[in-house]
């Protein structure tokens, strides 16, 4: 299986989860697509994390993000 | 101020200007798909009964006569608020008007109807599979920009002067630069959200877009004011935009945006920034630092924010959304809290660092988006010599801004006779007086502008 093929697989697999959590049946026809969003958000996400912060930093919150 | 029109533009007698709208709006908007709903008992009876006001002497407010239009993601009393889905005609039609239409009309503006939209407002593009695309005026088989769509099309085709849209990722900004209109997105609890179907509340904002700067301010000022009713709107007292609004550049610091901003767009994007910093006498360039990472952190917040408030919609009606919105959401379901919770921490962190920008700069120009409107349909470009997704393109530049609440005036430029293109004038947090300003200048001396197109071969 190439790296690619693993990276959809784990989408998938992520999406199975939580479509079992959330209660939703996910059109086979979409599998793909959705698919790809996921790993477009893994993609998002791995950049986020990747960023350095300090330790003490509080996230920001709905009734605190007026700057 | 030596004209006064410029600050006041109130239109007199409302009925005649209500008359002279509604009947624009019958003859192009065929074609151009901004309009969802046009309310032509509605506007006429507010007019009439703005034209007896005058009779008998009544004071004027600031915006009397002028006709609106609001994106229909935003509450009119007796419609059904669509926002652009087809799952909301099963609502029930509004109860009352949002909070910013009762202050709109509460300064003499006539509400003529509701507007166009991406649906459910997660779209760059001003597609929308259920009401069809808003179009661009300058060339209809080109996007409008979304998901404010409707309104970029409605101003810049002249079908009403102002309109009500709002802005999550870029939102007004978008469809400000591919119509060629101005556009404003306030701070981040400026304005009062209630009465408007949310998208992603942390990051919801309203705004008003324009065919002048001076009629963006006047729209602007009068919506200014707390409200209980959104606890985001922060209580803070009315800051007027318009009496400094011709008050010159003195004493503003303004920059560039290097980086991440000065990279990613096409020639003419870059192009427009460089002809209004070098009019502006702008030599500066500053980095807005992690810019990249705010955007990547604006689309997981995004996503998490929106897949929760769609959820049961997701459960029961799923095969009712726009495809590509649905698939959107089912992916957002996905997303552990953990990377919302590094999002927020990295929020909090990027708006500290951004905000330390502002002790040297004023204002910071940017592009408002890397490319002129693409065709409807399109699905890839070009930027920097590699092909990529056209609808997560669109926002590079708008989504690392809004993501920390920063006001925003998006002013249009037009380049080498193409579309038009937006430049983003960038104020620290609640100084939006100041980027009105620097967009009141550039109009004034003839830098940015609307321009009327050609409809059925005429001018609207």
């Amino acid at each position: 299986m190439s790296e690619k093929d693993e990276q959809r697989a784990a989408a998938e697999a992520l999406l199975d989860a939580s479509c079992l959590a959330h209660g939703l049946a996910l059109p086979e026809a979409n599998r793909e697509t959705v698919a790809a969003n996921v790993l477009a958000l893994i993609d998002a996400a791995k950049i986020v994390n990747a960023c350095p912060l300090p330790e003490n930093i509080e996230p920001a919150t709905l009734f605190g993000a007026a700057p | 101020m030596t004209d006064n029109r410029m600050v006041s533009p109130a239109r007199w007698p409302a009925g005649v200007a209500i008359e002279t709208t509604l009947a624009r709006i019958r003859k192009h908007d065929s074609c151009l798909n901004a309009f969802t709903t046009v309310l032509p008992e509605r506007a006429a009876a507010t007019a009439a009964a703005l034209d007896r006001q005058r009779e008998i002497g009544s004071p004027a407010g600031p915006l009397t006569g002028v006709p609106f239009a609001v994106k229909n993601l935003i509450d009119i009393a007796g419609v059904q608020t669509l926002a652009g889905s087809k799952i909301n005609r099963d609502t029930a039609p509004a109860r009352r008007d949002a909070t910013l239409v009762r202050r709109l009309e509460a300064a003499g503006a006539v509400l003529v109807g509701g507007l166009n939209m991406g649906e459910y407002a997660y779209d760059f593009t001003g597609e929308n599979p259920h009401y069809g695309p808003s179009r661009n005026p300058h060339d209809p088989e080109h996007m409008s920009g979304g998901s404010s769509g409707g309104c970029g099309t409605a101003v810049a085709a002249g079908l009403v002067p102002v309109a009500l849209g709002s802005d999550t990722n870029g939102s007004i900004r978008v469809p400000s630069s591919f119509c060629g209109v101005f556009g404003l997105k306030p701070t981040f609890g400026r304005l009062p959200r209630s009465g408007s179907f949310p998208f992603a509340a942390s990051l919801d904002h309203l705004g008003p877009i324009a065919e002048s700067v001076s009629l963006l301010a006047a729209t602007y000022d009068v919506m200014q004011g707390a409200d209980d009713e959104d606890p985001v709107c922060v209580d803070r007292a009315r800051e007027p935009s318009v009496p400094t609004l011709d008050a010159g550049l003195r004493g503003i610091r303004i920059a560039r945006a290097g980086g991440y901003f000065a990279s990613n767009a096409t020639p003419e994007a870059l192009q427009a920034v460089a002809d209004i910093a070098e009019a502006l006498g702008a030599t500066r360039s500053v980095e807005i630092p992690d810019a990249e990472v705010a955007r990547c952190a604006a689309q997981i917040i995004t996503a998490a924010e929106a897949g929760a408030l769609h959820l049961d919609r997701l459960r029961t009606r799923a095969s009712d959304f726009d495809p590509i919105i649905r698939d959107r959401l089912f992916a957002a379901t996905t997303i552990p809290a953990a990377w919302v919770d590094r999002a927020q921490r990295f929020r909090r962190w990027y708006r500290r660092r951004v905000s330390e920008l502002f002790r040297d700069v004023d204002i910071i120009l940017a592009p408002t988006t890397p490319f002129r409107a693409p065709k409807i349909g399109a699905t890839e470009t070009v930027l920097g010599g590699k092909a990529v997704a056209v609808r997560p393109a669109i926002g590079l530049f708008t989504q690392p801004l809004s993501f920390i609440g920063l006001p925003v005036v998006s002013v249009p430029r037009w380049v080498d006779g193409g579309l038009p293109l937006g430049v983003q004038i960038i104020a620290a947090p609640w100084r939006e007086e100041l980027a009105l300003r620097v967009a009141f200048h550039l109009e004034k001396n003839g830098l940015v502008h609307i321009r009327r197109p050609l409809l059925d071969g005429k001018l609207p």
